[in-house]
């Protein structure tokens, strides 16, 4: 039974993303799994080869994505490799904005370069979105490509006068009613997907200074949006964002680690990690306040406890059942 | 045009000479015009054709028309005067048309080629006599069967002409009589026909034995075909009819597919065991020549897919004969034909394969009978040792088990290979304009799951080691590629969840390991998102199917649980709905396991699940949140402590209440939010999961309904004002605006929470305190203020009628506020016509009922004038054509004329006052064609007025001029002058009936009173008089020996009267009889 159990834990899966934080973290869970062979370093670091070896059309996907004009054929894409995976939508159909938003692994291995090259960000609750503003409405999709509403907003191509188009990875809280913005694919036009993280967050971080509106409710800006800092990744620059309770962004959710090269690519992606605040105070051992540990589900282990249950059981167990069901 | 209308009159004028090619012109312009010119032709021959003296032109039409239009334009008159006026033609003008029509008949059907190519023009001639037959023949005609008996000998096309006419007759006396005739009239046909059979027989024989002609010895087959279900038994087996059939018409093609009918329809009588060596030889024989047909190691699938329309009926034919033949007499050929019931089973196997649901329909009906009565001999018991141990499956004991050993195994195989699909999804887009997926419930593809699943769970129960063998190799089959696709991977996972629950516990768990195992590693070598999304849902759905072992097996179904969450943010298409369907499944099994604590758990799996909602669902659309809802919804319903399970409701609606309570702040301030058309759509949503909560927690959800409840009835308030204040600004095509449709769903939504709750709950104390007096002054002023009908919901009515059905007799100090806010005004939308406003028609009267059944003394408690206009209402419902509102009208009117008996008093003036009046209207409905569907509750509520009257319960005259009459008189006087009454009102609505008619009718009604389904006949035998017109002659309606019938059932009537002491009135009882 306990076989059972752990192949169907590992080896049922659609998409075989590894590291996908849809399932639990690899220390955390009771079974290793299968399709974390090729550890995370060595695949980050072929992340990045490929970025710089693969010269990539971003201009033409982001213009695709903004004006929904998906007729284009695909033939000046076949030379992308096939890790990368990354092919823009063929048909104009409802869901054409499906799995374009660029999602995290759990951060396993922490990098050697973990406090130079990395960078992290708050991330409180919400509905990861992607939210396209262009030809003079702002459409937010959820990431199967549901359109889930639309309204008007100043985002550049956001609102009835504007010609312009404007693409942000987004977060919607409910409960405050606003976006949080993690991250821009293109801005007025100008497509931001082939550009390094460190530079799409100067970028965003500095439109949003430009123009406060932006975060402010209004008749004409029917939602907030509220982009969320950067820190380069000390340990003190950590607990400093766990710590920090008056902010719009708190309660966290976990922590989002951005490789500074990274481009922004759909799709899971090793230079992005992430992590619940309980388990901060283990794999990057930094302090964690006691709120955030008490949330921690009961059924979670850490490593030690869990290697040293997992013996325990092995070796009195005879397993009766287990002897019956290899009859 | 005007030219055309000119023309036209002198048709209609029948001094002048019929104008034959003015007619046919017209005819012509009826089928090949257009427009205006078309509508005044068929004006002209619909006037034409109604017109009394119309038939006395059919002969000259018949005769010069060369157009086969005006020929049938023709028939048709003479049709209609047949059936209604045929009686009150004089009897000269009948003989004439009746040699005419033989005459024509002859004429056209004598020559092979006229008959040939006039075919339509004859069968509506032969129509048309046996209309003219079913008036005339036995008494006016008593010569017609030895009359077509000798004239078929003339020539053989006109033989067969009459054997079409022959075959006509038998399916309009045995198979369409019931309604079309009187049942005393079609007795008297079928009787006639049986004792002239021995003629049409010889004749049928004669064709058979010696005719050359295809064509001929053809309709001769169909025409015995039909004769074969009601002949006397004796020409059947007791003379050469089967070995003919067998021998000489089965092997030839050309008559194989009727042959075998009619094989078949002798298999399927029912006779004595007189007959036992009749029927092994008929099997025996027709096995012997089917084997010579079609060897039996032919693949008929193959042969099916191939063949032709005959062919594939002969397929279809032959699983019919083998099924019925199995059925009918199986334990007699199981003891005498054991070779042939082999070989026969071997065709059914191999006709089971063919790919033709309809064919595979028939013979699953055989299979799922054969192995439920195999299962019987000796059904499942649970055995001491457990099953494993020993090895053995549980076939041994019976003999016939062995004999059908080897079939059933193939049959096993042939099952699980076309498992028909469990569930049928549908996505639509509901009147809100939301895109749903819907369940289906009754479909055809359901049904078939349905009885395959229970033929193989008795298979399975005959056999489990042979089902398990058969599933585990076909599943290896999918591993090693051979039949992977995922067609046979569906319909193998259908079939392996189909049979959950039919192997003990041990087996059926070694068996689940071994298939998730393998499904497994299927998923894990497969490579692709679309298969391994397959795979996945193919693993869910089984592991889905056995609850039973997940309910064994915490560790394994908290995995499987993790994965479906897992799955909730898969983006593949179908997966997360996968996800969510297998969820609620599994937490509608398994619920309790979710808020108990586990071995090697801290805590109850619950309190994970509602700590990580937000994250688990963050990627749901809204639909698939209200199911996740509904399913967490079920695991804290299991939760029996009320103190553990207020705090896991709480935390439960925790986000929805978050945000609710956002919006009803922001109102607060500023009551324009809730114009706000986000904001409306996520209260709609809010309430949405409400609902599901509700749905899965049962009465417990009271903890969360009460802290929303006076919020929701504001916001419902306000909801309506929005929509009406928009109605009265833009008029009524607003409500077609996305903003108002979000706000009624507001509406709606509320008011189906409310109702669901309180149907559900299980203290009608505390509703009735606390919920029902706010939701009264809220939503019922509402519904009465509201200025445009349109607006209101119906479903305020449907709400109220949950609450008066749910809290009963509780309510009646209710019901007179609900009258005074719904009556009036919803009577007023719905009395003007019989379609506007359906669904609050519908709800109207279902509230009428709910209030009838349970508050019937506020019913009383009304002043008379409501009353009035209470009963007025019922009557109006049972005038309806829409057959639902009908149907709650005739149940309403039954149970409160029940309901009045109870209360002496208070009936006697409801007798006095609407008695009449009621009978009258009921009558109304029962002569009208368009509300026949409904005679069986007419004729109970009929049967019972007269019962009241005839047994005395009505102690007051209802003859209005003679209002005082002695006590003891009171009864007879009262059924007389009822009887009278009806009578009377029968014959101002059919002059044309005699008064030999009326009276055994009206006799009829009382006699039959106590006998629903006498009752009803009786009345649907009314029904067909009044159709015609009799005239003078009612001879053929036998009303006599009808009399003598009802008189009959009059003395039954009273002699179970008189088995029960006191029934009867001691004035009534014989002398002798009285000590």
């Amino acid at each position: 039974m306990d076989n059972l159990i752990g192949s169907l834990e590992s080896s049922l899966s659609v998409s075989t993303e590894p590291c996908s934080t849809a399932i639990a973290h690899p220390r955390f869970s009771q079974f290793k799994s299968k399709t974390w062979k090729i550890n995370q370093e060595e695949r980050r670091r072929k992340t990045l080869e490929n970025q710089k070896q693969n010269r990539y059309d971003y201009y033409n996907h982001c213009r695709r994505l903004a004006e929904s004009d998906f007729s284009v054929d695909e033939e000046c894409l076949s030379e992308t490799q096939e890790e990368m995976e990354w092919l823009p939508p063929k048909t104009k159909t409802p869901r054409a904005y499906r799995d374009q938003i660029m999602l995290s692994e759990w951060l396993d291995e922490v990098p050697a370069d973990f406090e130079t090259s990395w960078l992290a960000m708050p991330c409180p609750v919400g509905k990861r979105c992607l939210v396209v503003a262009s030809r003079g409405w702002t459409r937010v999709y959820s990431k199967s490509g549901y359109l889930i509403t639309e309204f008007q907003s100043f985002l550049p191509g956001g609102f009835r006068q504007s010609s312009d188009s404007t693409i942000l990875d987004c977060l919607w809280n409910e409960l405050k009613q606003c976006y949080f913005v993690l991250d821009v694919l293109s801005w007025s036009r100008v497509p931001l997907l082939g550009c390094e993280a460190e530079f799409r967050f100067y970028w965003l971080h500095g439109k949003f200074s430009e123009q406060p509106e932006f975060g402010v409710k209004s008749d004409k800006n029917r939602y907030p949006f509220i982009p969320l800092p950067t820190k380069s990744c000390t340990k003190g620059n950590i607990e400093d964002l766990l710590m920090m309770e008056k902010q719009s962004w708190s309660p966290l959710d976990g922590l989002l680690f951005y490789h500074k090269l990274g481009y922004y690519t759909p799709g899971v992606s090793p230079l992005v990690g992430w992590l619940k605040p309980f388990m901060v105070s283990e794999i990057l051992k930094a302090n964690v306040p006691e709120f955030y540990m008490q949330k921690k589900p009961l059924s979670y282990v850490n490593i030690q406890q869990h290697l040293k249950r997992k013996n325990v059981k092995e070796k009195h167990d005879g397993n009766s059942v287990e002897m019956l069901a290899k009859e | 045009m005007a030219t055309l209308a000119e023309q036209a009159s002198k048709l209609l004028d029948f001094d002048q000479k019929l104008d034959i090619t003015l007619l046919d012109s017209i005819v012509g312009c009826m089928y090949s015009g257009a427009g205006e010119q078309q509508r005044l032709a068929r004006d002209v021959l619909t006037t034409l054709k109604e017109h009394p003296q119309a038939w006395t032109r059919v002969d000259t039409i018949l005769e010069f028309s060369s157009n086969q239009e005006t020929k049938y334009y023709a028939l048709q008159i003479l049709e209609a005067v047949i059936k209604t006026r045929w009686k009150t033609l004089p009897r000269e003008q009948c003989e004439g048309i009746k040699k005419y029509i033989v005459g024509l008949i002859i004429k056209t059907s004598s020559e092979n080629e006229t008959a040939e190519r006039e075919k339509v023009y004859l069968s509506k001639l032969n129509m048309v006599l046996v209309l003219i037959l079913e008036r005339e023949w036995p008494k006016h005609w008593p010569s017609f069967i030895p009359d077509i008996v000798g004239a078929s000998k003339t020539n053989e096309s006109l033989c067969q002409n009459n054997m079409a006419i022959l075959k006509l007759l038998s399916e309009e006396v045995f198979d369409f009589s019931s309604g079309n005739m009187t049942q005393i009239k079609a007795k008297h046909l079928k009787d006639s026909m049986c004792s002239e059979f021995s003629q049409i027989f010889q004749l049928c024989q004669f064709v058979m034995d010696n005719s050359a002609n295809a064509a001929l010895v053809g309709s001769t087959l169909e025409t015995l075909l039909r004769f074969l279900s009601w002949v006397p038994l004796g020409y059947i087996f007791e003379t050469k009819l089967i070995t003919t059939l067998i021998f000489k018409f089965l092997n030839v093609p050309l008559f194989r597919n009727v042959t075998l009918k009619c094989l078949t329809e002798i298999a399927g009588l029912a006779t004595g065991p007189q007959y036992d060596d009749a029927f092994a030889a008929l099997f025996a024989q027709t096995m012997a020549q089917l084997e010579l047909m079609l060897p039996l190691d032919i693949n008929i699938k193959e042969a099916f897919a191939k063949g032709h329309d005959a062919e594939q009926n002969f397929i279809q034919n032959l699983a019919m004969f083998l099924c019925t033949m199995l059925r009918q007499h199986g334990p007699l050929m199981e003891r005498r034909e054991k070779g042939n019931v082999l070989k026969a089973l071997q065709y059914l196997l191999l006709i089971s394969e063919v790919e033709e649901t309809e064919i595979f329909k028939i013979c699953l009906e055989y299979w799922n009978a054969l192995a439920a009565d195999l299962y019987r001999e000796t059904p499942f018991t649970i055995p001491t040792v457990p099953m494993f141990m020993t090895k053995t499956s549980n076939t041994g004991s019976s003999a016939r088990r062995i004999f059908y050993q080897a079939v059933l195994s193939r049959l096993r195989y042939i099952i699980i290979s076309r498992m028909a699909k469990p569930e049928e999804v549908l996505v639509v887009e509901n009147e809100n304009g939301e895109v749903v997926r819907e369940f289906m419930k009754d479909t055809d593809s359901i049904n078939l799951y349905k009885n395959m699943r229970e033929t193989l769970v008795y298979l399975t129960h005959l056999d489990y080691v042979d089902a398990e063998r058969i599933m585990t190799d076909k599943l290896q089959n999918q591993v090693n590629g051979t039949e992977w696709s995922w067609k046979n991977l569906n319909t193998l996972c259908w079939a392996i969840g189909s049979i959950s629950g039919a192997m003990h516990e041990e087996d059926e768990k070694r068996f689940l390991v071994t298939v998730i195992k393998e499904l497994l590693g299927l998923c894990e070598q497969k490579k692709g998102k679309d298969n391994k999304a397959i795979i996945a849902s193919n693993i869910m759905y089984v592991v889905g199917q056995y609850p039973r072992f997940l309910r064994a097996h915490w560790r394994f179904l908290k995995t499987v649980v993790n994965k479906l969450f897992e799955f909730m943010h898969e983006t593949h298409d179908g997966v997360q709905d996968m996800a969510c369907d297998t969820f609620i499944k599994i937490a509608q099994k398994c619920r309790r396991h979710f808020v108990q604590v586990q071995a090697g758990e801290v805590t109850p799996f619950i309190e994970e699940i509602l700590s990580t909602i937000s994250t688990i669902i963050c990627d749901l659309q809204p639909q698939q949140v209200h199911t996740f809802y509904e399913a967490v919804g079920y695991m804290i319903s299991a939760q029996n402590e009320k103190f553990v399970q207020e705090p896991l409701i709480e935390r439960y609606m925790l986000l929805p209440n978050q945000v609710w309570d956002d919006i009803i702040n922001q109102a607060t301030r500023n009551v324009d939010v809730l114009k706000d058309p986000d904001a409306v759509k996520q209260l709609a949503n809010i309430l949405k999961t409400n609902v599901r909560a509700c749905k899965a927690l049962g009465h417990p959800y009271v903890s969360q309904l009460g802290r929303i409840y006076l919020d929701m009835l504001n916001v419902y308030k306000v909801m309506s004002e929005n929509i009406s204040g928009a109605i009265a600004l833009s008029g009524e095509n607003v409500t077609k605006q996305p903003l108002i449709k979000s706000m009624r769903l507001v509406k709606k939504e509320t008011l189906k929470l409310i109702s669901d709750w309180v149907s559900r709950s299980n203290d009608p104390e505390l509703v009735l305190d606390n919920f029902i007096p706010p939701l009264l002054n809220a939503v019922l002023y509402d519904y009465q203020r509201c200025a445009v009908p349109s607006a209101r919901e119906p479903e305020v009515l449907s709400t109220m009628a949950t609450i008066v059905n749910k809290l009963e007799a509780h309510t009646t100090s209710n019901v007179p506020k609900i009258f005074d806010a719904v009556f009036q005004c919803t009577l007023d939308m719905i009395n003007k016509n019989f379609e506007e406003f359906p669904e609050h028609r519908t709800n109207f009267y279902l509230l009428l009922q709910s209030v009838n059944n349970h508050c019937f003394p506020a019913f009383l408690s009304l002043p008379p004038a409501q009353f009035k206009l209470v009963l007025d209402s019922i009557i109006w419902a049972f005038k309806h054509t829409m057959r639902n509102v009908a149907d709650t009208g005739l149940d309403i009117l039954y149970q409160l004329l029940q309901n009045v008996s109870q209360h002496e008093q208070a009936a006697q003036s409801f007798y006095q006052t609407y008695y009449i009046e009621i009978l009258q209207h009921v009558f109304s409905v029962v002569t009208d064609t368009s509300h026949t569907a409904a005679l069986t509750m007419h004729a109970t509520i009929l049967a019972y007025m007269f019962t009241i009257v005839e047994m005395g319960k009505v102690a007051v005259s209802l003859n209005s001029a003679v209002p005082v009459v002695a006590p003891e008189n009171l009864a007879a006087a009262n059924v007389i002058f009822v009887q009278n009454f009806v009578a009377e009102v029968l014959h101002n609505a059919f002059p044309h009936l005699t008064q030999l008619q009326i009276k055994v009718t009206v006799e009829g009604l009382f006699n039959l009173d106590q006998d629903i389904t006498g009752f009803r006949e009786h009345l649907r035998d009314f029904l067909v008089q009044i159709k015609e017109f009799t005239g003078d002659d009612d001879s053929d309606l036998y009303l006599e020996e009808r009399e003598g019938e009802l008189r009959r059932a009059q003395d039954e009537k009273r002699k179970v009267q008189m088995s029960v002491p006191g029934i009867l009135n001691p004035h009534e009882i014989a002398e002798e009889m009285q000590d």
